[in-house]
């Protein structure tokens, strides 16, 4: 998966315009990224990497390319 | 070695109906908003002077009334809560005592929440397997809402009160299967009350109110769950559960439940377990909607739900899947009779 498709997904599980998002925008920023946008951006990790990512890892991340980054690495240890 | 089976299963659901209309003007959240995060639209909430014990009882007396059983005959009666009404004597007691069940009756509190059925249900087919009893009464009941601060939207929105009644007996046939079960307490920080206990006693300092980073307010008395780790938790320990059971029951590959019965966590929580499991939706049984997460009492409101409803057919397996608290893990095979 590219970094682009990855920005589409990640649009897509927390229900937002992809066309607002790029890989340097703040998770902070996001009101999407409530408690259930993070629980849907664990499951869309979990069915397109097949990687749990950690709750509290989730939490470390600041951008959605640092999560991309985070979820390759995570997929490849699996 | 004897057969267990489930002879009958009956449910009790307090009278007050919490809709997400009335939790919205409260919470902020919109109704619809409040039903697509968890897929609920409603829960029961106990009365102020309503208990676990009060719960059970009439549960338990609509099973012996519905069901014709002798209360004489009964052997055992397990009652599973994490909301007793008193730290002791065990609440079970005080059930066995209204219900008159007779004295000889062994009664004892089980104190597990999402998996706490199917411990109850292993407790029980092991009284009964072994010889040691011929029958009893599983009941499942708990009173979450007591301890859930009114402005803490994580949980409220989610937990319901109810109790039920199961007639657990010796058979010919093979009712209950082998049980898989587990525990990880690392995780017992993720869903707690943490004071209150004799680790931390009840005080003014505990009473104190805070607001989480999501906004929800609550303090050391009340409920405290952690999402996004449950989730985590089930994802990772769930579908590896089912396996086990499947394995151990000689299940598995072109052999495969006809139904799947998961705790009712929250609308989400089993879409995505379904999913990561690859189960067909029509396998998979849902009635949380209108209860919510009812904690122990989940899958025996479900299977009463689904029977009411015509919907299994004698001699279909059922994959019966708990977990949550604790964190704690259990399944087992049904065979429905």
């Amino acid at each position: 998966m590219t970094l682009e498709q990855f920005v589409r997904q990640f649009a897509d599980a927390i229900q937002t315009d992809p066309g607002s998002l790029r890989p340097d925008v703040r998770l902070a920023d996001l009101a999407e990224f409530d408690s259930m946008g993070r629980l849907c951006v664990m499951s869309m990790i979990d069915s397109r990497f097949g990687y749990v990512i950690p709750a509290d890892v989730l939490n470390k991340m600041t951008t959605i390319g640092e999560l991309f980054h985070c979820a390759q690495r995570g997929s490849t240890e699996v | 070695m004897f057969h267990a089976s489930i002879g009958g299963i009956r449910g009790y659901l307090p009278e007050r109906v919490l809709t997400n209309e009335e939790l919205s003007q409260e919470i902020g959240w919109t109704p619809a908003d409040i039903a697509r995060k968890t897929g609920i639209v409603s829960r029961r909430i106990a009365a102020a002077d309503e208990c676990v014990s009060d719960m059970a009882t009439l549960a338990a007396k609509r099973l012996i009334i519905d069901l014709r059983l002798d209360p004489e005959a009964l052997d055992f009666l397990i009652l599973c809560t994490q909301t007793p009404d008193h730290y002791l004597p065990t609440t079970a007691c005080l059930v066995q005592c209204r219900l008159g069940l007779p004295s000889r009756c062994a009664s004892f509190d089980l104190n597990q929440g999402c998996s706490g059925y199917i411990y109850s249900l292993s407790v029980a087919a092991a009284y009964i397997r072994s010889g040691m009893f011929r029958q009893g009464i599983v009941l499942t009941a708990d009173t979450y809402s007591k301890l859930i601060h009114p402005k803490d939207r994580s949980v409220r929105t989610l937990f319901g009160d109810a109790a039920t009644a199961t007639w657990i007996r010796r058979s010919d046939e093979p009712g209950l299967g082998r049980f898989v079960m587990g525990t990880d307490g690392s995780g017992a920080e993720n869903l707690i009350v943490p004071a209150g206990g004799l680790r931390q006693r009840s005080s003014q300092k505990s009473s104190r109110e805070f607001q989480d980073e999501s906004g929800n307010t609550r303090s050391a008395d009340h409920l405290s769950m952690n999402g996004p780790t449950l989730f985590e938790f089930a994802l990772r320990r769930v579908p590896d559960l089912a396996n086990r059971v499947l394995e151990s029951n000689d299940l598995g590959g072109d052999c495969q439940p006809h139904w799947y019965v998961f705790h009712q966590a929250s609308g989400f929580m089993l879409e995505q377990l379904r999913s990561k499991m690859s189960i067909p939706r029509e396998k998979v049984v849902y009635h949380l909607r209108e209860v919510g997460n009812t904690v122990s009492s989940t899958i025996p409101l479900a299977l009463r739900e689904y029977e009411q409803l015509g919907r299994f057919s004698v001699g279909e397996k059922l994959l019966l899947l708990g977990f949550g608290v604790g964190y704690s893990w259990g399944g087992t095979i049904l065979t429905w009779r």
